[in-house]
């Protein structure tokens, strides 16, 4: 049975032959949602914006070489993810929850969506936010790989390079905790 | 006895955890922040850099409003986007490849002009001699002793080969009444013409008989023909004159060094203690990588 073509995949092999427009599809699609992995997991706006660009460098300098084996965002968010390991590893302070907090806050929310229209929602934003970024990191990386991406189960094992029962316990485990943040 | 592995196909959907899905739904509220216009153009730009497309210079939108959700830069289509084809490998090289510098091919320029004229200096000086024209103008002439008169004769023939003009006739009438006057004017009108160095003595030398008489087959010295020529002794005789100006360099290089050794130790001989010693100075002096013989040697002046 012939596996399903990864039209990303088809977009990656035609910017390795040339197209420019085909990464510009390629990137479209996936700016934001590797821009928001990486940020909620850094939680700091200028490593962020480093690691994305060295993540599409990869990609870029990776181009050559490129075999479609798996889908080509699990591709991607692989490489974010081993960046982002190393990142962690070099021990630089990352920002506080007040400062990670202020930090997340800073992007503008829609004026229906302010406090004063919407007060319970944005509580429970807050509060759903500030819980994640108290997740420890794999727990973290994890839950943000399921609610921003929606991998599945294999793909987040693939991606972070754990067995699936592993990351289905920290799955587990975050959901329990941001379950918890909610109903206080 | 085995206990059966729960089933573990990846094909099958992920069953939800428990309250994924409310978690989920607000996640999907959380502020969607984007990259911002700077980093987009930084990174498609190193994508069409890679690809080797010149993209136009960064264009980077600046916001005015504060960044709204689902609102970024998109990447400007690929009808906007100045793109090349992609170079050939030979013309990203000769792109690569730094241009030279003018100094450079100047230099160049300079010193293959010197190679080539010390490699002609070279030859010349020592391939053997060839026939002159003016030896091929009368080769048969060349058995019998030239006097001078006749060497004048060949000479304004050889430059003249056209019918004789009425003009000619009357200058060879007043070159020959030239001739019978004296040959002496002749060796003066060869010291005081500006010859090369090896030249001079040469038009000495061709003064003797015995060179003169040289066999045919040899490198022949036609050069006292030409420059016992009268012309510049007569005045009257401007055609006489132009002939002989012109064939006297054509003449200045057939003689070898070994001819002008040869020549000199004939002076020697002949007792021209004087003359012979100047010309084996000048020879010194034109040619001092040129070996001598232990005779000659002993007669150049110790530095």
């Amino acid at each position: 049975m012939d596996a399903p073509v990864d039209p990303d995949a088809m977009l990656m092999l035609a910017y390795a032959r040339g197209d420019l427009a085909a990464f510009e599809a390629l990137y479209a699609k996936h700016r934001g949602v590797l821009y928001r992995f990486l940020l909620r997991s850094l939680r700091d706006p200028q490593r962020t914006d480093e690691l994305f660009q060295e993540t599409w460098s990869r990609v870029i300098a990776a181009r050559a070489r490129y075999q479609p084996q798996a889908k080509f965002s699990t591709w991607l968010l692989q490489i974010a993810h081993n960046l982002l390991v190393d990142a962690l590893r070099r021990q630089r302070p990352t920002a506080d929850g007040e400062e990670a907090e202020l930090a997340l806050s800073r992007v503008a929310i829609p004026e229906h969506e302010q406090p004063e229209h919407a007060w319970s929602d944005f509580e429970r934003r807050r509060h759903l936010q500030r819980a994640i970024e108290q997740l420890p990191d794999e727990q973290r990386t994890a839950i943000l790989l399921r609610l921003e991406q929606e991998l599945s189960l294999e793909e987040i094992a693939e991606v972070t390079g754990s067995g699936r029962e592993t990351v289905k316990s920290r799955l587990r485990y975050a959901m329990t905790r941001l379950r918890e943040a909610l109903s206080e | 006895m085995s206990t059966p592995l729960p089933p573990n196909d990846p094909a099958t959907p992920d069953e939800k955890l428990p309250g994924e899905a409310e978690v989920a739904a607000l996640y999907r509220h959380l502020p969607r922040r984007e990259p911002g216009p700077e980093l987009d153009a930084a990174v498609l730009h190193a994508a069409a850099h890679a690809l080797g497309v010149d993209r136009a210079p960064l264009h980077v939108e600046r916001r005015k409003n504060p960044r709204e959700s689902g609102d970024w830069v998109h990447p400007k289509p690929l009808s906007a986007i100045k793109a090349r084809a992609i170079p050939s490998v030979d013309s990203a090289a000769r792109a690569r490849r730094r241009p030279m510098p003018h100094w450079l091919v100047a230099l160049g320029s300079a010193a293959s002009l010197v190679l080539v004229a010390g490699l002609a200096w070279h030859m010349r000086s020592t391939s053997p001699a060839s026939p002159l024209p003016t030896e091929t103008a009368a080769p048969a002439q060349a058995v019998t002793l030239p006097t001078a008169g006749q060497a004048a004769d060949r000479a304004v023939t050889a430059a003249a080969p056209s019918p004789r003009t009425q003009a000619t006739e009357v200058a060879e009438r007043q070159s020959t009444a030239a001739r019978k006057q004296a040959a002496a004017p002749a060796v003066v009108a060869a010291r005081m013409a500006p010859p090369p160095p090896p030249v001079t003595p040469m038009a000495k030398a061709s003064l003797q008989p015995q060179m003169a008489a040289a066999p045919p087959a040899l490198p022949p010295p036609p050069l006292p023909a030409m420059l016992q020529a009268p012309a510049p002794a007569a005045p009257p005789a401007p055609p006489a004159d132009t002939v002989a100006k012109e064939a006297a360099p054509a003449t200045a290089g057939v003689i070898t060094p070994a001819e002008e050794l040869a020549r000199i130790e004939q002076l020697f001989a002949q007792g021209e203690q004087h003359e012979a010693r100047q010309r084996l100075l000048d020879f010194h002096h034109a040619h001092p990588q040129w070996p001598l013989p232990p005779e000659l040697q002993a007669k150049l002046p110790k530095p």
